[in-house]
C-alpha cells in the first residue's frame, strides 16, 4: 500500500511536472529556437538594418524572459567565452602581424585587450535587450527595466537604460 | 525532497533529454569553414585546424520558454562527407565529477578527455549547463579519411589529381548541437572544402615580387577544351600550372590576384594564350597594398586605446584575406574641444553638418569614435563617414570600412559562413570572400577609386551599395559572384 502510495505520487509529480510546464509559459521546441534566434540577431546585429528590432518585437511577451535574462546577466557564459577565445586569437594575430608591419600600434596587453571588447560586449547586450523590453512593453518587460534602471553601470549604458525604464509602455 | 519523487523528476528530465533530438539542423550557418587543398591534405597542418567549442547555452536563460527543472545538456555531433574519417573532442574546464559521469552513445567513444566521434552522429549526455568561471570548452581536431587520403595519394602518383574541368570539391562538415532537454540551445558547425588545387605545368602563370610570397588567390577567366570558363579559381605563391588554355577565340580573358601585401591586380584583355602548350602569362604583384588614408576623430575621451585596437584588427583583416588594402591613421584627440565634439554629434544625422567643418578631410577616410551606446555606422550620405560607438565589437570598424568599399551585408546568405566581415552582426567575423575582395577594390564607386587611392580599370559589380559617385552605364559590370572563395585564407 505504502509503495503504491509512492507509485502514485511519484507518477502524479511527473504529470504535474509535464502538465504543469504546458500550462505555464513552455514553449514549442522549434518556437523556442526561432525566439532566441530573433533575440541573438537583435542582441548582436551591427547596424541593425534588417528588422532585427521588429522581429524580436513580434514575439511579444514570449521574448521577455530571455530579454530580462541579458539585461540582468548579459551574454551566456559560452557566447563570452566564444569572444574571449576569439579576442585572444586576434591578439595574438597582431602580434606576429606587427613584427612585419609598421601600421600597428601595441598599446595593450593580451589581458587589457580582451577586458577592454569583453566590456563593450557585454554592455552592448544590456543596452539591446533595454532597447527592445522598452519596445515590446508590458508589465514584466518595465519590471526588468526598473530593476536595471537601479543597478549601477556604465554612464553610456545608464543613459539607456533608464530612457528605456521612463518611456516603457506599462 | 523524497527520493520517490527526486526520482519521478529525473526520469521525467531523462525522458526530455532523449525525446525530442531529432530537431531539424539544416538551419545551422557555418560558424567556420575550412578550405584546404588536396595537396596540402598529405601533410595537414593539425594545429591550424583546430577549434574550440564552449559548453553551454548561446542565451544566459538558455532557451525561451524550455523548463527549468534540467540542469544538464546533451550534445548531438553529426561528421559527414568523403574526406572526414572523425572528429576528436577533449574537454577542459568540466568539473572532475561531471567529466566522470558523462555518457557516449552513437558514434562517440572515449573519455572526457580523449573522446573520438566517427563518422556519422556521436552523442554526449551529463554536460552542465553552467559551471563556476569561464564555460568549459571542448577542443576539436579534425581526423582525415585514410582511405581518402590514400585515393588521393595514388591519383597524384598516378598524375591524375589535376583538376578535372567542372569537378567539384570534396567537402565535409561537423556539426555540434546542444540540446537542453528537447531544446537545441547552441550550435556550431565547421565546413571543410578540399578543392582539387594541383595543375599539371603546361600553360602557367607567373607571379613576380610578391611581396609576402603567400598563396595568391587567382581568379582567371579565358577558353578551355570544354568552352569559356569563368572565376577559375587558383593558388599559388610564383609559378602556377593551369593545364591547356586555349586562344580566347570568344571568350572572355583576364586575370585577377589576390595577394597578402600586394595591391589587387586586374589583367583585362589577356593575350597569352594559344591552343599550343607552354604559354606563360607573366604578373607582376606590385605595387604593394593600397594604404588608404584614415583620420580618426576622438570625440570620446580615453577612445584612443579602442581606436588602435580596432585599426590594427582592420589592418590585419583587409591583409590577411588577400584584399591588398590597409589603412594608414591619423589620430585626432577632439573630445576636449567642445566645436568638435557638437559638430561631430553621435551618427549620421550629424554627417551633412560634419562635412565641410574642420573635422573632416574630403576625399579619404573619416572615422568618429563618439560618446554614445551603439555599435557602428557608415554614412549614405557620404561613404567616408563612419561612427564607431562605446559598444563596437574589435570588428565593428572593419565592417564599416568594408561599406565605404561598396559591400553589402551578407545576411541571409547560405554561402557565406558567419564569420564574413560583412555579416551585419556577430563578434567573431574574420574573413572577405575574394568576390567581396574585388569589388571594394574594382567597383567603380567604392572609396578606394572615388578617393583615388587605386588607379586602375574599374567595374560595375552587382551585389553592392551606392557610393559616393555614380558609376557610368557604361562601365564593364563584369564582376566574379559575391561569394566567389569565402574562404581565401
Amino acid at each position: 500500500m505504502n509503495s503504491c502510495k509512492k507509485m502514485c505520487v511519484a507518477v502524479g509529480v511527473a504529470l504535474l511536472a509535464v502538465t504543469g510546464l504546458s500550462a505555464a509559459a513552455e514553449i514549442p521546441p522549434e518556437q523556442s529556437l526561432a525566439i532566441r534566434q530573433a533575440v541573438v540577431a537583435w542582441l548582436e546585429c551591427e547596424e541593425c538594418t534588417e528588422s532585427e528590432l521588429e522581429t524580436v518585437a513580434r514575439y511579444g511577451e514570449l521574448a521577455v524572459p530571455t530579454l530580462g535574462a541579458a539585461l540582468e546577466r548579459g551574454p551566456s557564459p559560452a557566447s563570452l567565452e566564444k569572444y574571449r577565445l576569439h579576442l585572444e586569437s586576434t591578439y595574438q594575430k597582431v602580434v606576429e602581424y606587427s613584427r612585419t608591419h609598421d601600421e600597428i600600434k601595441l598599446e595593450q596587453s593580451q589581458e587589457e585587450y580582451v577586458k577592454m571588447y569583453l566590456e563593450n560586449y557585454q554592455a552592448n547586450y544590456v543596452v539591446r535587450s533595454a532597447e527592445a523590453l522598452g519596445k515590446v512593453g508590458g508589465r514584466e518587460a518595465a519590471r526588468f527595466l526598473e530593476a536595471a534602471s537601479k543597478r549601477k553601470v556604465r554612464e553610456d549604458v545608464d543613459a539607456v537604460v533608464q530612457e528605456a525604464a521612463k518611456t516603457v509602455a506599462k | 525532497m523524497e527520493r520517490y519523487i527526486r526520482r519521478a523528476l529525473a526520469a521525467f528530465a531523462i525522458a526530455c533529454t532523449f525525446s525530442g533530438l531529432a530537431a531539424q539542423a539544416g538551419d545551422i550557418g557555418l560558424s567556420r569553414n575550412w578550405k584546404i587543398c588536396a595537396n596540402e591534405v598529405f601533410e595537414l597542418p593539425q594545429d591550424l585546424y583546430v577549434e574550440w567549442v564552449p559548453v553551454g547555452c548561446e542565451v544566459v536563460d538558455c532557451c525561451p520558454g524550455c523548463p527549468g527543472i534540467l540542469d544538464k545538456l546533451s550534445w548531438k555531433i553529426q561528421v559527414e562527407g568523403a574526406p572526414l574519417e572523425s572528429a576528436t573532442l577533449k574537454f577542459s574546464r568540466l568539473p572532475k565529477d561531471i567529466a566522470a559521469g558523462l555518457k557516449f552513445e552513437g558514434t562517440a567513444q572515449g573519455s572526457a578527455e580523449n573522446l573520438l566521434v566517427g563518422k556519422g552522429e556521436g552523442f554526449i549526455s551529463g554536460l552542465p549547463v553552467e559551471i563556476a568561471g569561464r564555460a568549459a570548452v571542448a577542443r576539436l581536431d579534425v581526423g582525415l579519411d585514410k582511405a581518402w587520403i590514400q585515393g588521393q595519394a595514388n591519383l597524384a602518383r598516378a598524375g591524375l589529381l589535376a583538376r578535372a574541368e567542372g569537378v567539384e570539391a570534396d567537402s565535409g562538415s561537423i556539426t555540434i548541437e546542444q540540446y537542453y532537454g528537447k531544446y537545441r540551445v547552441n550550435e556550431y558547425k565547421i565546413g571543410f572544402r578540399i578543392p582539387r588545387c594541383l595543375f599539371p605545368f603546361t600553360d602557367r602563370i607567373v607571379l613576380s615580387n610578391n611581396a609576402s610570397g603567400d598563396s595568391a588567390s587567382v581568379l582567371v577567366d579565358a577558353r578551355r577544351s570544354t568552352g569559356c570558363v569563368l572565376e577559375e579559381e587558383h593558388k599559388g605563391a610564383g609559378i602556377i600550372g593551369m593545364g591547356s588554355v586555349l586562344s580566347n577565340g570568344g571568350c572572355r580573358s583576364e586575370v585577377a590576384v589576390f595577394s597578402d601585401d600586394d595591391a589587387m591586380q586586374l589583367v583585362p584583355g589577356v593575350g597569352a594564350w594559344t591552343n599550343f602548350l607552354g604559354d606563360t602569362l607573366n604578373i607582376n604583384l606590385t605595387p604593394n597594398r593600397l594604404m588608404a588614408p584614415l583620420h580618426i576623430w576622438l570625440a570620446r575621451p580615453g577612445a584612443l586605446l579602442t581606436a588602435f585596437g580596432d585599426v590594427n584588427n582592420a589592418n590585419l583583416l583587409y591583409n590577411s584575406n588577400n584584399s591588398g588594402i590597409g589603412f594608414s591613421p591619423v589620430f585626432h584627440s577632439v573630445s576636449a574641444n567642445p566645436l568638435a565634439v557638437a559638430t561631430i554629434g553621435t551618427g549620421c544625422g550629424s554627417a551633412p553638418g560634419v562635412i565641410g567643418s574642420a573635422f573632416f578631410v574630403p576625399g579619404q577616410l573619416n572615422a568618429y569614435y563618439v560618446n554614445s551606446a551603439f555599435t557602428g555606422v557608415n554614412c549614405g550620405v557620404n561613404r567616408n563617414i563612419q561612427y564607431v560607438g562605446t559598444t563596437a565589437n574589435n570588428q565593428t570598424l572593419a565592417h564599416e570600412f568594408g561599406h565605404s568599399m561598396s559591400l553589402d551585408h551578407t545576411n541571409g546568405d547560405p554561402a557565406f559562413p558567419v564569420t564574413n566581415v560583412m555579416i551585419g552582426g556577430g563578434a567573431a567575423r574574420t574573413h572577405f570572400a575574394d568576390g567581396q575582395s574585388f569589388r571594394m577594390n574594382a567597383h567603380c564607386s567604392s572609396t578606394l577609386n572615388s578617393n583615388g587611392v587605386r588607379a586602375g580599370p574599374v567595374r560595375r559589380c552587382s551585389n553592392t551599395i551606392s557610393g559616393n559617385v555614380s558609376c557610368s552605364i557604361f562601365t564593364d559590370t563584369h564582376c566574379p559572384p559575391l561569394a566567389t572563395d569565402v574562404l581565401p585564407k
